[in-house]
């Protein structure tokens, strides 16, 4: 793990994004990146990807960017769950069934209801039906149990799930190589299952919330320590060095 | 503080031209666009949470002019008055209602919303 850097990831041009709120010349209040966040407490208008992949995630309306956090020597997105919301317009290149997805979250509440809060979604949900989200689900009423899916639209039926527990932070990866897909969650392996998923290749993704038609519906409440999508499977010794790198900045023993 | 505001679907196009003039600019008319809450009787809201200052409070409860950035009259002016007319603030959580702009003070968003007697629309996919 000593000296690793997700820049690694991306090496020979590969697609995806990353993105790293605890650096600050990444995050910007406005999202046409003019005015920097310099302070806990700011909105976030402009995420930089440090990919290198130029998918910067953008939120032009006020009121739906969430906010920049410090605590304990962490740094952290704030969603509120009512209406904030990060897209990335364009991914061009980034395959849609074969890539490996990584955050590091605070989970502040989970649904109460059978379907999903996303924390990050692909492709308009509700039009095209190739849909890929990776999301959470709760089984159980009440915040004392819940599940981390990777739910595809088609079948739509989670495809890869483990336990997670609302107000407790999370390393979570995945992984689709094209034929399975398989999550884990805080570095244990949860279960595989065979991908059926569509391939469109060109859509952007929302961070934060699912959107359909342009609006968005399903928002989550989360804190966001670190978020990296890439458009390529990864080997066992990335996934690890990457969920150490992630529970670093997340603040979670692996 | 955070402030949470509950807007009635009757409200909608006014409350984005006042969010406008509050705001930074025209892409603030997309304030309130979903309406994915109801409240006890069926009516829908669009919401919106975001951190305030003082100075955010007190201009929304002030004469609004318009907004340095609006050389071309994109506000309607007419339609930000009507819904800060029907503009609700409160230091603590408080019913919305289907024909006022409530705002209340609360850290947690989704609690203030519950206080305010409002539930998530379920909307299936």
């Amino acid at each position: 793990m000593s000296g690793f850097s997700p820049a690694s990831l991306f090496a020979g041009g590969t697609e995806g994004a990353w993105y790293d709120p605890s650096d600050l010349s990444t995050l910007f209040q406005d999202s046409a990146g003019t005015t920097p966040v310099t302070a806990s407490g700011q909105p976030v208008g402009k995420m930089l990807d440090k990919s290198g992949n130029g998918n910067h995630a953008t939120q032009a309306t006020s009121a739906k960017r969430p906010t920049y956090t410090e605590g304990s020597g962490l740094s952290w997105l704030a969603f509120d769950g009512v209406d904030d919301a990060m897209a990335v317009a364009d991914v061009s290149g980034m395959r849609q069934s074969i890539m490996t997805f990584f955050i590091g979250v605070g989970q502040l509440s989970l649904s109460t209801r059978d379907d999903q809060l996303p924390l990050w979604t692909r492709d308009d949900w509700f039009a095209s039906g190739n849909s890929q989200e990776f999301s959470t689900n709760n089984y159980v009423f009440g915040n004392s149990a819940s599940a981390f899916q990777v739910f595809g639209r088609t079948p739509a039926a989670p495809l890869s799930q483990g336990s997670m527990t609302a107000n407790t932070k999370v390393i979570v990866s995945a992984r689709s190589d094209g034929n399975n897909i398989n999550s884990r969650i805080n570095g244990v392996a949860q279960t595989t299952a065979a991908l059926t998923l569509g391939t469109n290749d060109t859509s952007g993704f929302t961070l934060g919330a699912s959107s359909g038609d342009g609006v968005y519906v399903h928002f989550t409440q989360m804190n966001m320590y670190g978020l990296i999508v890439r458009g390529s499977t990864s080997s066992a010794a990335e996934i690890a060095s990457t969920e150490a790198y992630l529970a670093a900045k997340t603040g979670v023993t692996l | 503080m955070r402030l949470t505001i509950a807007c009635p679907e009757a409200l909608r196009d006014d409350a984005n031209q006042l969010a406008m003039v509050l705001g930074f600019g025209p892409d603030d008319v997309q304030t309130y666009v979903a309406l994915n809450w109801h409240d006890v009787d069926g009516n829908l809201y669009a919401c919106a949470s975001l951190p305030v200052s003082d100075t955010f409070t007190s201009a929304a409860q002030s004469p609004l002019q318009r907004p340095a950035w609006d050389t071309d009259n994109h506000v309607n002016m007419a339609g930000a008055n009507r819904a800060q007319a029907a503009l609700v603030f409160s230091l603590t959580p408080v019913t919305a209602m289907p024909d006022k702009l409530t705002a209340c003070v609360g850290d947690d968003a989704l609690a203030t919303l519950a206080a305010m007697g409002l539930t998530q629309v379920e909307v299936d996919v």
